[in-house]
């Protein structure tokens, strides 16, 4: 176990935090500057990996009526329906895990950040005392740098936030980047879960903000503002404004009322000999528009 | 997945929260321990008995980080605590009954050991203030404010001055008796070690790896040397030179008047508590769980022994012995000749 905690520290965290000490430095003492930047820096150099993610989850999205059809055509055969299912994705060119990627990548950079600010900006003289062998010997700029000035904005980063700015940042950035990822599902159950996933996340985020320190929520607003960009680019705003959802009939909804007599008879004849497998005499009646007529009688 | 990424990012980070690392003083043949868990207690130096504590009940306490001041007559004990919380505490206890004199919150944590003055008790604390109070009543006299966390104590050596250094890298000389301030140093490092004052000059090292040697009366540099590390322990003197351990395990005495060393030795782990002066020899605790002693003429190591858990504490010593409290709350008696443990007893940090 050592020897992980060794490799977690050489290798994320001494160089997160001797970075964003860095960056603070270049970026006027200024940290919050300095986490801003680093966002930026992690989500483009992650940009492939994400653009690939959200490809993938919009091909899954299109091709997810047919899978649901599979459920339909072999509602008792489990197997064959999973075979069926990779033999669409495989068709589609869709990674079904695909999706954690980004998450993967993320996960250690969320914990790593909150390492890093909570030996960058030591709250008590044990964190203080760690920051020491955080800091690499040989670069005297970043010592001389220490304390790290935490104020930022409003912000004590060190702190959680005392006003709810902050983390309502988190809570609505996650939300609209949630949507926006979100295809609509026929599916009830599906749309279901969706609807739970869309709220309890942002929902979560908020209620940790406001346990975390201020910088690593910073970060997570960032992030999430990057993420809902890089989605526009790939599926727009119809997610987010609704425009995908799928339309089903309602009992509530209004509807016109058949003036035409004839088409009502026309169309029960034809339905009648559809079921007698009688297709010759099938004639559906033709409307004749109206369009670009004139009151001109015609010439016999 | 989300969800186990942030319920793990407050794994393994618990070791930066303030726990506190306590320090010993003796007087009247007592050992007087302010533990890290927040506890006065009073322990026989010759086999480590409790002989009392205070307060009895443990709950709800708040770290300390210091030594605790016996004051001048002997006869009052003065601690301060920490907590991230609720601020800071000043007691003021008797030390024979360790019944309450006085309590004093303040809103900044303390971490360093409260100094007297001329019948002036100077608390410095991480409000940035330096409070000089009557030490009968806690009332408080003045008030100095800095921009930054005041983690060291203050230094006073008869005159008018008193001496502190800040984490904003300000080193400031202040009027003991309104709280004015006389000038300001700005060095390049963060100082928490308290400074040293030798007739003329005044001493202290910051976290920037420098030992800086001002004139006392005026701020203005004399000296200053670049170390291997962070200077975190205050500096020691005795007539014949000045002593300083940095975080790199780097012993060095150095020329009063000139900063250059006389000798370095290099010992195992980092140098957070305070070097303690013996009559020939100097003894050192180090974070990685070692005590060095080392020749004060030359550096070579005499003994050494491994007590297992970091020390960051003031030790003590009394009639060759030494008296250690590790971070976990061991406290330890050895033979200072020989490096052997006479006794020792385990507290529940």
């Amino acid at each position: 176990m050592e020897i992980f905690g060794i490799i977690w520290n050489e290798v994320l965290i001494r160089p997160m935090t001797n970075g964003l000490i860095i960056l603070y430095l270049g970026l006027f003492n200024n940290f919050g500057l300095a986490i801003i930047t680093f966002t930026v820096f992690i989500r483009v150099l992650t940009i492939p990996l994400t653009l690939k993610q959200l490809r993938s989850s919009k091909a899954m999205a299109t091709i997810q009526p047919k899978v649901a059809d599979l459920q339909k055509k072999y509602p008792k055969d489990r197997q064959k329906i999973s075979q069926e299912t990779f033999k669409l994705y495989r068709e589609a060119g869709v990674n079904p895990m695909g999706c954690l990627g980004p998450m993967i990548i993320q996960m250690p950079i969320w914990i790593g950040l909150y390492w890093s600010l909570i030996r960058a900006l030591p709250s008590s003289p044990e964190a203080l005392a760690g920051l020491a062998e955080t800091l690499y010997s040989k670069l005297h700029l970043v010592h001389a740098a220490i304390p790290i000035q935490s104020s930022f904005l409003w912000l004590d980063l060190a702190a959680p936030d005392s006003t709810p700015i902050l983390p309502l940042g988190v809570g609505i950035s996650m939300w609209i980047q949630q949507k926006m990822m979100t295809h609509p599902s026929a599916d009830p159950k599906q749309r279901q879960t969706n609807q739970i996933m869309l709220w309890m996340m942002p929902v979560m985020f908020v209620f940790f903000t406001f346990q975390f320190p201020s910088g690593l929520a910073l970060y997570w607003v960032v992030t999430n503002t990057i993420g809902i960009v890089i989605q526009y680019f790939v599926t727009g705003w119809d997610n987010l404004l609704g425009r995908n959802e799928p339309k089903e009939p309602s009992s509530d909804t209004p509807h016109t009322p058949v003036t035409n007599t004839k088409e009502i008879d026309n169309g029960a004849k034809i339905e009648e000999q559809r079921k007698h497998g009688n297709h010759r005499n099938i004639r559906p009646v033709r409307r004749r528009s109206n369009r670009g007529r004139t009151n001109t009688p015609r010439r016999k | 997945m989300f969800l186990l990424s942030v319920l793990l990012t407050g794994c393994g980070t618990d070791r930066f929260e303030p726990n506190g690392w306590g320090g010993i003083t003796i007087d009247n043949n007592k050992l007087f321990i302010g533990s890290g868990d927040g506890q006065l207690i009073i322990l026989d130096p010759k086999n480590g008995a409790l002989l009392q504590s205070y307060p009895q009940n443990k709950e709800n306490l708040h770290a300390i980080y210091s030594a605790p001041l016996i004051s001048n007559n002997g006869k009052t004990i003065f601690y301060g605590t920490y907590s991230k919380k609720d601020g800071g505490t000043i007691y003021s206890l008797q030390s024979d009954t360790l019944t309450p004199n006085w309590t004093k919150a303040i809103p900044g944590s303390i971490v360093a050991q409260p100094i007297m003055a001329d019948n002036l008790l100077l608390v410095s604390s991480s409000d940035g203030k330096l409070y000089a109070m009557e030490p009968e009543t806690g009332n408080q006299k003045w008030v100095f404010e800095s921009d930054g966390k005041l983690w060291s104590s203050a230094a006073w050596s008869e005159g008018n001055s008193v001496f502190i250094g800040s984490l904003n890298k300000k080193f400031y000389a202040i009027n003991k008796n309104n709280g004015t301030k006389l000038w300001e140093f700005e060095s390049e490092g963060a100082i928490v070690g308290t400074p040293l004052i030798n007739g003329s000059t005044v001493y202290f090292g910051a976290l920037n790896k420098k030992i800086y040697a001002l004139d006392s009366k005026t701020g203005i540099e004399k000296w200053s040397r670049l170390g291997d590390h962070w200077y975190w322990a205050p500096l020691t003197q005795d007539k014949n030179a000045l002593y300083a351990g940095s975080m790199g395990g780097m012993v060095s005495a150095l020329n009063l008047d000139t900063g250059i060393a006389l000798w370095e030795q290099k010992i195992d782990g980092a140098i957070l508590a305070p070097l303690l002066l013996l009559d020939s020899l100097i003894a050192i605790a180090s974070d990685n769980g070692q005590v060095t002693v080392l020749r004060k003429d030359s550096g070579n190591q005499t003994w050494n022994f491994p007590a297992g858990k970091s020390m960051r504490a003031k030790m003590a010593n009394q009639e060759n012995k030494i008296y250690l409290i590790t971070t976990e709350g061991e406290i330890k008696s050895l033979d200072a000749n020989r490096g052997t443990s006479l006794w020792s007893l385990q507290r529940d940090n």
